[in-house]
């Protein structure tokens, strides 16, 4: 009996693309919203200070709000986690396929082509250490993208909705 | 004052002033300042070639982690006079290639976490900036890559210990629970029941950290 790659199969097929990167990028155009100066009248102090203002909120819009749309695409999309829980399991089952490969490769080397029960017995231990892996990886990134998504809201989120609530103040 | 009605006593001189010096604040910050700005927004935007070449490097850190354990396990399975084609040197190998694919397997997930977690944190960093506070330094892409490598040493540093371990106790410890039932098997039994060393698959600690 020789030694067969059939540790999984379920990934035999097309792999999937990662659900990391890939995504819409954001590139913002050097537009420099410069400010022509006030310089007579009684008021003309306020109303520098309110040019400022607009000029502050048109640079929010247009270059920081697409970007917290995208923390907010993240924190929304609903598919991302499984999509990365799956990916970490055709990682793992990719890696443990691929050093299968490399050990057997390595024993051949040694002229060793093991048989009969000694193959039966690694066959069976590849099996459960890959199934066991490949259960791991899926429970460690799901645990890790679950923790992203409360980093977001109690990180850069909760600061949007903390300049939310100052505006609302004045 | 023009037209009736209009109360607004007129600002000091040091009020207009401050207006004044505020708006050349503002055209100098967005002459010098916004450029720089925003080619750090476009850099915290991973790209799927920032992925890839993060697991390339975790890829070899691995092998090259792998590689001399490999190698020091089979000269001691020579040294101690048992033959690679024995039952007992085909399953020490077999064992050692499970560790180095779940390392593998582990060290590329982690990867890929590790580098979306910078583009999270630069995104929230862009956001911070965006309300005139200080952003975080990151701790940039040479740092995901050094945590790579230095995990794949360590980890097979492990595996060559437990397989070592293992080919002492041969044949010398029962072994009960999990650990037996996952590694029984003929020929195997005696090698991967190494009590309290345990494989790295089956040492709770290391499989909670996965």
């Amino acid at each position: 009996m020789s030694y067969t790659a059939n540790l999984n199969t379920q990934t035999q097929g097309l792999a999937m693309a990662s659900p990391f990167g890939g995504g819409n990028t954001f590139s913002p155009s050097y537009n420099p919203t410069t400010i022509e100066t006030t310089e007579t009248g009684d008021q003309s102090g306020s109303e520098n200070i309110a040019k400022i203002h607009r000029a502050q909120w048109d640079d929010y819009i247009a270059r920081f709000a697409p970007v917290e749309d995208m923390l907010f695409d993240r924190f929304n999309d609903s598919e991302f986690k499984q999509g990365a829980v799956d990916f970490a399991d055709q990682t793992m089952t990719g890696a443990m396929n691929r050093s299968f490969d490399q050990t057997q490769r390595g024993l051949s080397r040694y002229g060793v082509t093991p048989t009969g029960d000694v193959a039966e017995a690694n066959n069976r231990t590849w099996g459960l250490k890959t199934a066991a892996a490949r259960a791991g990886s899926k429970n460690a990134m799901r645990t890790a993208i679950e923790d992203q998504e409360m980093g977001l809201m109690t990180g850069g989120l909760s600061t949007v909705a903390q300049q939310r609530e100052d505006a609302w103040r004045g | 004052m023009s037209g009736g009605g209009d109360n607004d006593i007129e600002q000091t001189p040091e009020e207009k002033a401050l207006g004044e010096i505020a708006v050349n604040r503002w055209n100098d910050y967005q002459q010098r300042f916004v450029p720089v700005e925003n080619e750090y927004i476009e850099a915290v935007q991973k790209t799927d070639s920032d992925f890839s070449e993060a697991r390339g490097r975790t890829t070899s850190a691995v092998q090259q982690a792998f590689a001399p354990a490999e190698q020091d396990l089979s000269e001691n399975l020579f040294a101690q006079g048992i033959t690679p084609d024995s039952g007992k040197g085909v399953t020490a190998m077999n064992a050692l290639g499970q560790d180095r694919g779940l390392s593998m397997g582990t060290g590329l997930n982690e990867t890929d976490v590790a580098v979306d977690n910078q583009r999270l944190r630069g995104l929230q960093n862009v956001v911070q900036m965006g309300q005139g506070q200080a952003a975080e330094s990151l701790g940039g892409m040479g740092r995901v890559a050094a945590d790579a490598t230095q995990d794949s040493i360590n980890r097979a540093n492990q595996s060559y210990q437990n397989r070592q371990a293992g080919l002492h106790l041969a044949g010398t410890v029962a072994g009960a629970g999990t650990q037996a039932y996952m590694s029984r098997g003929p020929a195997t039994q005696g090698l991967n029941t190494q009590g309290q060393q345990k494989p790295l698959y089956d040492n709770t600690a290391y499989v909670k950290n996965l």
